[in-house]
């Protein structure tokens, strides 16, 4: 069980993130909402980045930190002028079960290749690879669908249900709904860095409404008025 | 869209190396901007800018000016004028008193320039965006070895002037650009925790290994080894200014304690694999000298760990940290003045506590 208490994070004056108590049980939970309302500050926070200090992330009861949870972050920077198998190296199975790597014959990274010649897609698939490496009970994945090829979803789709059946407890964040309605047991609906909603596996039929609400009817408006004003 | 605006344009959305990598202290975005819109440029000023013409061959040199004056403060060009000055003052001296110095002046201008040219990271997008493209690198190029050949011909060494004229001529000669991994044999010796030193090889390879192969094997003359190990040092320390992320950082060691100890001895065990077999070399052939050859090998390895701790005091994200670059220039300097080399280790000593913190703030979830 993941238990968040009294999370705050403020940019200046500006809270972008207030969540008082959340609870998430233990599988695959996604967590969607428009641009700026706080997946990634939520995901940083939880990391134990920028949060405030009175803040409680707790996993089965206990401070949830850097030995327990893997972060795959949004942007995929490298250190220049090293090679994917390179990139892996660092980051050392906490047990010999979970060789991560085996999982390339699917996502076909060149491993043995500079990393600076990698596509986008590769880039994220290789983060992707050294935070299954790290075998650890939290995965933290911030938009992992970006860049990818429809194949590579697929693959990404299997690996995070497996990891949920070993007991893993993954967050996703996508602007992409489909992988997440695909893999994700509870998908919870974040709005100016709070939790309005959440929707259970199999019941996700008012999602998109609950999502784009706000925004249909003003993008209703301003088409209309725009097209209104080409007419004149 | 004029023409300019449009190579200004593609310049910014292909993340031109040129810019990129030709300076990298400055953001892409600082030295783009004033190609567009030139700093307290009004708007009847914008026709004078629209009015270089993107396809003529000096549009490198205009670009490089752009940067040059984007990046440099003010007294910046005066001070590069006299550096131009100096050198052509200099080198006209050296080759009027020794005329045998002219061949070793013209060729190192050339390989210079050629090694320049073959390594150029821009190469690919000014082939793709610049009309006549070759004519611009060249142009470009003759300015670069302008001093040299002033120097020459001031010297009356014409032969060895048209010699490095022969730069000029380079961007018509291939490329033979290697895309693959440098040193694959070497970098396995390097523990993964280290990859600044991978990524040190994968950029200065076969250098790097040449300048230490001479200094083993001119480790009978004085001074030369010393010299030439040296600069390895130097790429070595070159190799602390570039930040890794985040991910890398905390996969390295569990804390920021652990993560200096590991990098600071590694850095130190590393470059005492390096300095060691020229050192003893240097002192069997000059015994008397041992002690030298003794705090110039400390020197050197406080200097590699003072890049090391520096970095970590310093340390964003995927930044490059070239301001440390003063810092370094002075721990430099102590560390090859013979009786002064305590000063970088205080140096070292000094920033080790801000190191200490600074990465904290990353590692800090592992406090609660």
């Amino acid at each position: 069980m993941l238990t968040i208490t009294d999370l705050r994070c403020t940019y200046g004056d500006k809270t972008v993130l207030d969540i008082p108590q959340y609870t998430l049980a233990p599988g695959v939970h996604g967590i969607v909402g428009l641009n700026g309302a706080g997946k990634t500050t939520l995901l940083n926070a939880l990391y134990g980045f920028g949060r405030n200090p009175t803040a409680k992330v707790q996993w089965k009861g206990a401070d949830m930190f850097h030995g327990n949870t893997a972060f795959q972050e949004a942007e995929s920077f490298f250190h220049p002028g090293i090679t994917g198998a390179e990139y892996l190296e660092l980051f050392m199975p906490t047990s010999g079960a979970n060789d991560a790597q085996a999982l390339n014959a699917l996502l076909e990274v060149p491993l043995d290749t500079l990393i600076s010649t990698y596509s986008t897609g590769m880039k994220r698939k290789l983060v992707l690879l050294g935070v299954l490496r790290l075998d650890r009970e939290v995965v933290l994945l911030d938009e992992p669908v970006n860049g990818l090829d429809l194949a590579s979803v697929r693959v990404m789709e299997a690996i995070v249900r497996q990891l949920a059946e070993h007991g893993r407890t993954v967050l996703i964040t996508s602007h992409v709904l489909g992988p997440l309605v695909a893999t994700c047991d509870r998908i919870h609906l974040l709005e100016a860095g709070a939790f309005t909603r959440s929707f259970e596996r199999g019941h996700t039929d008012g999602l998109e409404e609950a999502l784009f609400a706000d925004l249909d009817a003003r993008t209703q408006a301003v088409v209309a008025g725009w097209a209104n004003t080409r007419e004149r | 869209m004029d023409a300019l605006a449009i190579t200004c344009v593609a310049f910014r959305n292909a993340r031109c190396p040129i810019i990129t990598g030709a300076s990298r202290a400055v953001s892409t975005a600082t030295l783009i901007r004033p190609l567009v819109y030139p700093r307290g440029a009004r708007h009847r000023d914008f026709p004078n800018l629209v009015a270089m013409n993107a396809s003529a061959s000096s549009v490198l040199l205009r670009l490089r000016w752009l940067q040059l004056r984007s990046a440099a403060p003010g007294y910046g060009v005066p001070l590069m004028a006299a550096a131009a000055v100096a050198v052509v003052w200099l080198l006209s001296n050296a080759v009027l008193n020794d005329a045998s110095r002219a061949p070793y002046i013209a060729g190192g201008a050339v390989l210079l320039v050629s090694g320049l040219h073959q390594r150029r990271a821009d190469l690919h997008f000014l082939h793709r965006h610049v009309p006549r493209a070759r004519w611009a690198m060249a142009l470009e190029y003759g300015v670069l070895v302008l001093p040299v050949l002033l120097g020459l011909l001031l010297g009356t060494a014409w032969a060895w002037a048209v010699v490095v004229l022969l730069a000029c001529a380079l961007p018509w000669l291939p490329v033979v650009r290697s895309s693959g991994v440098r040193a694959v044999w070497l970098r396995k010796w390097v523990p993964a925790h280290l990859f600044e030193y991978r990524s040190m090889l994968q950029s200065t390879y076969p250098w790097s290994l040449l300048l230490w192969l001479a200094a083993v094997a001119f480790c009978w003359l004085p001074l030369l080894p010393l010299f030439l190990v040296g600069i390895v040092a130097m790429m070595a320390v070159g190799a602390q200014e570039q930040c890794e992320p985040r991910a890398m950082l905390l996969a390295a060691a569990p804390d920021a304690r652990a993560l200096l100890r590991t990098k600071v001895l590694g850095s130190a065990r590393l470059m005492l694999f390096v300095l060691l077999p020229v050192l003893i070399g240097a002192t069997i052939f000059q015994p008397q000298w041992w002690w030298i050859h003794v705090l110039f090998g400390m020197g050197m390895v406080v200097l590699v760990a003072y890049a090391v701790v520096l970095k970590y005091a310093h340390y964003r994200p995927n930044e490059r940290l070239s301001a440390n670059g003063v810092n370094m220039g002075i721990a430099m300097v102590f560390s090859i003045l013979p009786g002064l080399s305590l000063v970088p280790l205080i140096m070292l000593l000094s920033e080790l506590r801000n190191a200490r913190v600074n990465l904290t703030t990353y590692f800090h979830a592992h406090h609660h």
